[in-house]
């Protein structure tokens, strides 16, 4: 029972910081062509719970987290969830040998997740639009992004333990 | 046929291809603006839109409190200028409201048909697509509230873009610097035709045009209705750079200023007839009054 449990306490809280992360990249801190570039939450959770919680951050649940932050931010349908899903693919074996190691790896880690999302998405946003995004405010917005893991990583250890049992959090 | 776990682990590469394929499917799906996807946009919009707009409240607060003081710390300079503007703007209503008076009584003396006339709806941004591969906003006004796709946006005088998503009490709107963004223009003075093109830069591009020799810098873009879908004559920027046949256009709208946004909500035809009473009210509404016939007669 207390297993049972757990697992729905852990499927909540994914789905909770999922969905706070697409809101919070959202958000209007600024509009339009001169502002900069907002990091992209999304990327940071789904990668903090491939390391973390890998038997609920699978491929299906990255594709759910990947249409609803197209669909919310209005960038083309697909794109991003090609490319989360296509990521998360080729880093499922690094992110077992990531889990065990201090934050600096992985950090370094999810540097080449952002990378590759960032990448992909920027590819595929290409060929659906047969114009070349501009590179500099993706730049920006991986950057962006990548400052921001270990800052979110911190953060959502700490949720993390809640819903550990004493014994367990030590 | 397998064991436990090897029966496990196949369900589980069968549902990761499944949504993979899934993501392929739907990427060709959005990269060839298929309306099936309209639906699932819809959906999103009204479950994030209110989400959105409570978690963002905090943030549009402290944007507008670093505005204000920023605007505090250059008062004076800038209540001179506001009352230079009230006087320069006082004497221009006055040319605005007889010119319209008299506008009014020649279409009535011609029996001419009014182009489309419209009405506007003030929205607040409450998202933001975040910038790099997509140049959008959400607003949050609706379906509810008489938008519609396509319907038109400005800041306060200059188009920014149009709806392309709507929702019961959300819209999501392309501005004119996206990537996918193509609207109609022409350029003042020298009425040459030309396509303004987004490419996700603050400096969209003019292609196609009619008379390429005769761009210069600093010639006003405006939108030419042609497709339809914007009303003629909205400002959009104007002529910043001319270099290797590309030209680059500064947009009017003040993008960082942009809290609340105006809606243009077109109306129905209006024809004048004969013997109406035309009536133009101070805010610009148009309004017949049809003379009681018999009564006049007796």
């Amino acid at each position: 029972m207390k297993a049972v449990w757990s697992s729905i306490w852990a499927l909540a809280l994914v789905l909770v910081t999922c969905g706070v992360a697409i809101v919070l990249t959202n958000i209007a801190m600024g509009v339009g062509p001169n502002s900069t570039p907002w990091p992209r939450f999304s990327v940071i959770v789904v990668f903090f719970w491939m390391l973390h919680r890998p038997e609920i951050m699978a491929v299906p649940m990255v594709f759910a987290v990947g249409l609803a932050q197209d669909l919310v931010l209005g960038d083309i349908p697909g794109a991003g969830v090609l490319a989360l899903v296509l990521a998360s693919m080729m880093m499922m074996r690094w992110t077992v040998a990531l889990r065990t190691m201090p934050l600096v790896w992985r950090w370094i880690g999810f540097a080449g997740f952002a990378a590759l999302v960032f990448a992909l998405e920027w590819v595929l946003t290409a060929a659906a639009r047969l114009m070349l995004p501009p590179l500099e405010l993706v730049l920006v917005q991986g950057g962006m992004t990548f400052l921001m893991y270990p800052v979110i990583s911190v953060a959502m250890r700490q949720i993390l333990r809640i819903g550990r049992t004493p014994t367990r959090s030590l | 046929m397998f064991n436990g776990m090897g029966f496990w682990r196949v369900v589980g590469r069968g549902v990761s291809v499944t949504a993979l394929l899934a993501a392929v499917a739907i990427y060709i799906l959005g990269a060839t603006s298929d309306p099936r996807l309209q639906p699932l946009r819809e959906v999103a919009l009204d479950i994030s839109a209110p989400v959105t707009e409570v978690t963002g409240a905090p943030v549009r607060f402290t944007r507008r409190i670093a505005g204000d003081a920023g605007e505090f710390l250059d008062l004076a300079a800038y209540n001179k200028k506001l009352r230079e503007d009230v006087v320069s703007l006082s004497q221009w209503r006055e040319v605005a409201l007889r010119l319209e008076a008299e506008n009014a009584q020649l279409r009535a003396l011609n029996k001419v048909t009014l182009a489309p006339r419209f009405d506007y709806i003030t929205a607040q941004v409450i998202g933001n697509s975040g910038g790099a591969f997509t140049q959008s906003i959400t607003i949050n006004a609706g379906r509810a509230q008489g938008v519609r796709p396509g319907t038109v946006v400005m800041d306060g005088t200059a188009a920014i873009g149009r709806v392309v998503a709507l929702g019961e009490n959300a819209a999501r709107v392309v501005l004119v610097t996206d990537a996918s963004s193509r609207i109609p223009a022409v350029l003042q003075p020298g009425d040459i035709r030309a396509l303004l093109i987004g490419d996700n830069t603050g400096k969209p591009k003019l292609q196609f045009l009619s008379k390429p020799g005769r761009v210069v810098k600093g010639q006003r873009v405006l939108t030419s209705n042609h497709g339809g879908i914007f009303p003629k004559g909205l400002p959009l920027g104007t002529v910043d750079s001319l270099l290797d046949n590309v030209v680059q256009v500064t947009p009017s709208a003040d993008f960082r200023q942009l809290e609340f946004v105006r809606l243009v909500i077109e109306r129905v035809d209006l024809t004048i007839d004969s013997d109406a009473v035309l009536i133009v009210r101070a805010d610009g509404e148009v309004e017949q009054e049809k003379a009681d016939d018999e009564g006049d007669e007796e």
